[in-house]
């Protein structure tokens, strides 16, 4: 019964990543965390194709992944090179910059809320002050005809 | 698994009490899914700013839930190993995908990286777990801060909090999740039969035991079925030569052992004592492998690296982006 146990287990863990991995590829609208969602199925995958290997003790399970793996790593020198040109045209990471590349007949997505960027201004520490009061010239002029 | 055991088509199921409701699969998948499609709807960006505390306690609750539906392992070390890396890399994920800033979404991955390479070395895949970490979290996730840096140095922005709005939101994650629960629900349902061939097998394994050091570990049994003939192929190991020999004798009084579960009938049973994936000498093994039976695809593998290297060069060199950058420098 452990066997196909730890089958079952790997291979909902394996779903649960995809899943999650599709979620964010479609939701999300940055660059980066798009290719990230990508990386995250593709870790899935891997979860699911060792467990199958372990299952029925075949080696193919392992060296597949070693594959994804290098093909994993070329698709990341690839689209980074993209990202960076991407980005070099518009000025930001948003996918929106692009939308004209969409299917013909659809109407383009227009953002309709912009959220407000105020709380997150960054609040700054501020410091005690420390040391000697730096002397004013002014003062000292004045001082010396005293 | 038909549709109908989906549907509360059953007669018989008449529930009287939480615990009967409790107890049938549909319903606790019902429940994951839902919570886990609430709590992804809570913790994705949206324009509104609120806290994903919620969010968190939802998606915890629909991922335990939908681990109702898998049995438990039963040596109890392999069992919390697993959940601690699978733990790990699910929640790694989760906040993946739904960090407002990309730069945290980055270091999430990173982390999520690391459950998974544990997951992989519980499974006995000691050089993929290794590489995994070196390759994936050292190069990828390393590169992916450069061109974070390069690229939006302020860290975040407002797409990344909108993102495609609401509606997106809500049917995105709820079809996934649909999916992961189909999935879950079928790996619920497993083949007694087959689940009682690994017992009777281990079972005679554990008879056959001289001592403690000649123990045998079965460690998988493929079912091949050709023009009728139906062929058993036990992969076990361990075992001194003697005990090998001798268990080759009985290979008849396994056959008949095995017969006599409903669905198995084998005609040939073929006990095969190979280096088991989760062997020692798991890298001189997979490496061996690798090099013979897989030399033409490590070639091509090979030549994809080189390929995809002289490309990103030249996408990023392209002269008119050189142009640009020159320009923008010299103005500035």
């Amino acid at each position: 019964m452990n066997e196909i146990t730890l089958l079952q287990n790997y291979l909902l863990v394996g779903a649960i990543l995809f899943g999650l991995g599709v979620t964010g590829f479609l939701v999300r609208r940055n660059l980066i965390v798009m290719f990230l969602s990508a990386e995250i199925m593709l870790q899935g995958i891997s979860v699911s194709l060792i467990a199958w290997g372990r299952f029925h003790n075949d080696w193919d399970g392992q060296l597949m992944v070693i594959f994804i793996i290098t093909v994993a790593a070329c698709e990341a020198g690839i689209a980074l090179a993209l990202v960076l040109m991407l980005c070099r045209h518009s000025g930001s990471l948003d996918v929106l910059f692009w939308q004209n590349s969409r299917e013909e007949g659809t109407g383009p997505f227009i953002d309709s809320e912009i959220p407000e960027e105020s709380s997150e201004q960054p609040r700054w520490p501020k410091l005690t002050p420390a040391g000697l009061e730096p002397t004013n010239p002014q003062e000292e002029l004045h001082r010396r005809h005293v | 698994m038909t549709l109908n055991c989906l549907l509360l088509a059953d007669a018989d199921f008449h529930p009287t009490s939480i615990r009967e409701l409790a107890e049938s699969p549909v319903v606790r998948l019902i429940f994951a899914v839902a919570f886990l499609v609430i709590g992804l709807w809570w913790l994705l960006p949206g324009p509104q700013h609120r806290s994903r505390g919620g969010g968190i306690v939802f998606s915890f609750l629909g991922i335990g839930s939908i681990w109702t539906l898998v049995p438990l392992i039963k040596t109890a070390s392999i069992q919390w190993a697993f959940w601690i890396s699978a733990g790990i890399a699910i929640a790694a994920s989760l906040a993946t995908i739904t960090s407002r800033k990309p730069i945290y979404s980055a270091i999430w991955f990173a982390v999520s990286l690391l459950g998974v390479a544990g997951l992989f070395l519980l499974q006995g895949a000691q050089f993929l777990g290794i590489a995994t970490v070196a390759v994936y979290a050292g190069a990828i996730v390393v590169t992916l801060l450069f061109v974070l840096m390069l690229a939006q140095p302020e860290g975040y922005s407002h797409y990344d909090r909108i993102s495609w709005g609401n509606w997106p939101r809500i049917m995105v994650p709820l079809f996934a999740m649909l999916t992961v629960g189909l999935i879950a629900h079928s790996l619920g349902d497993v083949n007694r039969s087959h689940v009682q061939l690994h017992d009777v097998v281990r079972e005679f394994l554990r008879d056959m035991e001289a001592d403690d050091r000649n123990r045998f570990r079965l460690d998988a049994i493929r079912v091949k079925n050709a023009n009728k003939v139906v062929a058993l192929t036990i992969s076990v190991s361990g075992g001194s030569d003697e005990s090998r020999t001798a268990l080759k004798n009985r290979k008849v009084d396994l056959q008949q052992e095995i017969a006599k579960i409903d669905r198995y009938a084998p005609n040939v049973i073929r006990i095969h004592f190979a280096n088991s994936v989760a062997a020692r000498q798991h890298v001189a093994n997979l490496g061996g492998r690798l090099f013979t039976l897989q030399l033409v695809s490590v070639q091509v593998a090979g030549c994809l690296l080189l390929v995809a290297l002289v490309g990103a060069i030249v996408i990023a060199s392209h002269p008119r982006a050189n142009e640009r950058m020159a320009s923008s420098g010299v103005a500035e």
